[in-house]
């Protein structure tokens, strides 16, 4: 799972049309989602996976 | 935060990713976004999948070795940029950090504190970033729209000054007066006509070379310059657009984004204790790597110019002079700390690296590592080749031979892993020394080598496998079946 959100962000910026390239509160969709979203979901997967290890 | 979690985390989060990072997206670098996202998550897969068991045959071991000097060697180049932007020498700043890493890791009683060191290092980072908020007045997202909106990179009034760390081309696209601070040898490289003419200038502190739009400045490191406020950065992203959006051709991009990301991944399996507990490890890649990327954007934004040839530690570094002075005070203390107690803290955990492959050897193998790492940060080099090449070298000849074959109970001698350690650090070899001279999207592999050699270690070491070994689903101890460490 963490392994896609790496290919996503390896793709987006090749994908026709740039859709990476669009803005959403002045910052690009790329660095929204390299920077903030898939790290955060990672982060939540991983305790997740910890939690449940744990158990 | 347990001392498990902390080996985990201080393992990764070393001076040298903190400062690429944030120096790569201060620059607009076209990976800065990937390069943010793989630092972030490589120490999460490492922290899920079964550790890396430590190397046992010598060619392995040597990989080992290599990898974790490689690491210490870009640690301590980002202490060496600093010492040169200070005006200092290399070599001084160097031997300081490594001298001073190696005292402190080498007391028992270091392992213990290693917890509080990682602690108080990513405290710092984030006081820089806290400090950097407050002096733009910005959110880090605010900071970056408004920088992705500037119509042109210009340097700012009473920020303009560079010292470069290494020899350095720039390339002017308008006019420019170019103050010399303190003597040197410059030389200009001028069009006219078909030909290029490169005259030498001797200057003394306080001359103005004049260069026109087209001439190229060619400094030699050390050298100290004052640029024209509100002129175009040369080398620098032309706009605030193009610093948002990066540009490479579509060929080059995807290798080069696989290479990046096997590199990094690769790496990170190799390097860090994996099966930690506790949320700790998960988490502090996040806010350090968070931490990196609002550094650089409050660098560029602050002070564009200043990450003009000031090495890998330019974001950081580059921000308390453009600051007023309390903020300035800040950004300096809490950013020279955070870079000294992050080289600490992971060189504690690569430490038990160094242990596990050079066993009885391993203080005067460690002491060795500082040793020749002092001395190469004296030759003014990137840390990101330092770095991503010894990354990729685990990747290619530790990680994937690892993950092909296995560890195979008392196989001595020419294992596959071994087999495919060999192979991967050839091809590895190979590639590299063709950096920058392979065409198209084939220069990826150039720039990260890791993208052929680490597929070639794996074939081989998976062909060398014994049959039997493959007919029965491995007799191997498979990755999924080696126990924790």
């Amino acid at each position: 799972m963490i392994l896609v959100l790496v290919a996503v962000a390896v793709v987006l910026p090749v994908l026709p049309g740039a859709p990476g390239a669009l803005r959403a509160g002045g910052v690009s969709l790329l660095w929204w989602y390299a920077a903030v979203a898939a790290p955060l979901l990672a982060t939540l997967i991983t305790l997740g996976a910890l939690l449940v290890r744990s158990e | 935060m347990t001392r498990r979690g902390a080996a985990h985390a201080a393992a990764w989060t070393g001076p040298a990713l903190l400062a690429v990072l944030a120096s790569r997206v201060a620059w607009g670098h076209v990976e800065a976004p990937l390069l943010a996202l793989v630092m972030m998550v490589a120490p999460l897969i490492a922290l899920l999948r079964p550790p890396v068991p430590a190397a046992l045959h010598p060619a392995t071991r040597l990989v080992a070795l290599v990898t974790v000097g490689g690491v210490v060697w870009a640690n301590v180049i980002v202490f060496a940029d600093l010492a040169a932007m200070l005006g200092g020498a290399r070599w001084q700043g160097a031997v300081l950090a490594a001298a001073l890493t190696l005292l402190v890791t080498v007391r028992p009683a270091a392992d213990r504190a290693r917890a509080v060191v990682l602690a108080a290092g990513i405290a710092c980072v984030v006081a820089v970033v806290a400090a950097a908020a407050v002096t733009t007045g910005r959110t880090p997202w605010a900071a970056w729209a408004e920088v992705a909106s500037r119509p042109a990179l210009v340097f700012a009034e009473g920020a303009a000054d560079a010292r470069f760390t290494r020899d350095t081309t720039l390339e002017f696209a308008e006019a420019h007066q170019v103050v010399a601070v303190g003597a040197g040898v410059f030389r200009v490289a001028e069009r006219e006509g078909t030909r290029t003419v490169v005259r030498e200038w001797s200057v003394r502190d306080n001359d103005v070379l004049t260069l026109r739009p087209g001439d190229r400045l060619l400094l030699p490191a050390g050298a100290r310059v004052r640029f024209e406020a509100g002129k175009r950065i040369p080398g620098a992203p032309a706009s605030g657009a193009q610093w948002a959006a990066g540009a490479r051709e579509a060929a080059r991009a995807l290798p080069a984004g696989l290479g990046l990301a096997m590199t990094l991944l690769g790496g990170a399996v190799a390097l860090v204790p994996s099966r930690a507990r506790g949320g700790t490890a998960a988490v502090a890649p996040l806010v350090v790597g968070w931490a990196a990327v609002c550094c650089g954007i409050y660098a560029v934004s602050l002070a564009p110019g200043m990450v003009l040839g000031s090495g890998t530690a330019a974001a950081l570094a580059g921000m308390p002079g453009a600051a007023p002075r309390a903020a300035a005070a800040v950004l300096a203390l809490a950013g020279g700390a955070a870079l000294g107690l992050l080289l600490v803290a992971s060189a504690q955990s690569l430490r038990a690296r160094v242990v596990e492959a050079a066993g009885a050897s391993a203080p005067a193998t460690w002491t060795a590592l500082f040793a020749l790492a002092a001395a190469g940060a004296a030759w003014p080099i990137d840390a990101w080749r330092v770095l991503s090449a010894a990354l990729g070298l685990a990747a290619s000849a530790w990680v994937a031979p690892w993950l092909a074959a296995g560890v195979q109970p008392g196989a001595k001698g020419w294992s596959p892993v071994a087999l495919g350690s060999i192979a991967g650090a050839l091809a590895f070899g190979a590639l590299a020394a063709f950096d920058g001279r392979l065409p198209g999207g084939a220069g990826a592999a150039g720039d990260y080598p890791a993208l052929v050699a680490a597929p070639v270690a794996w074939a081989v070491a998976i062909t060398a496998r014994r049959p039997s070994a493959r007919r029965a689903g491995g007799t191997a101890r498979s990755p999924s079946a080696t126990s924790d460490r």
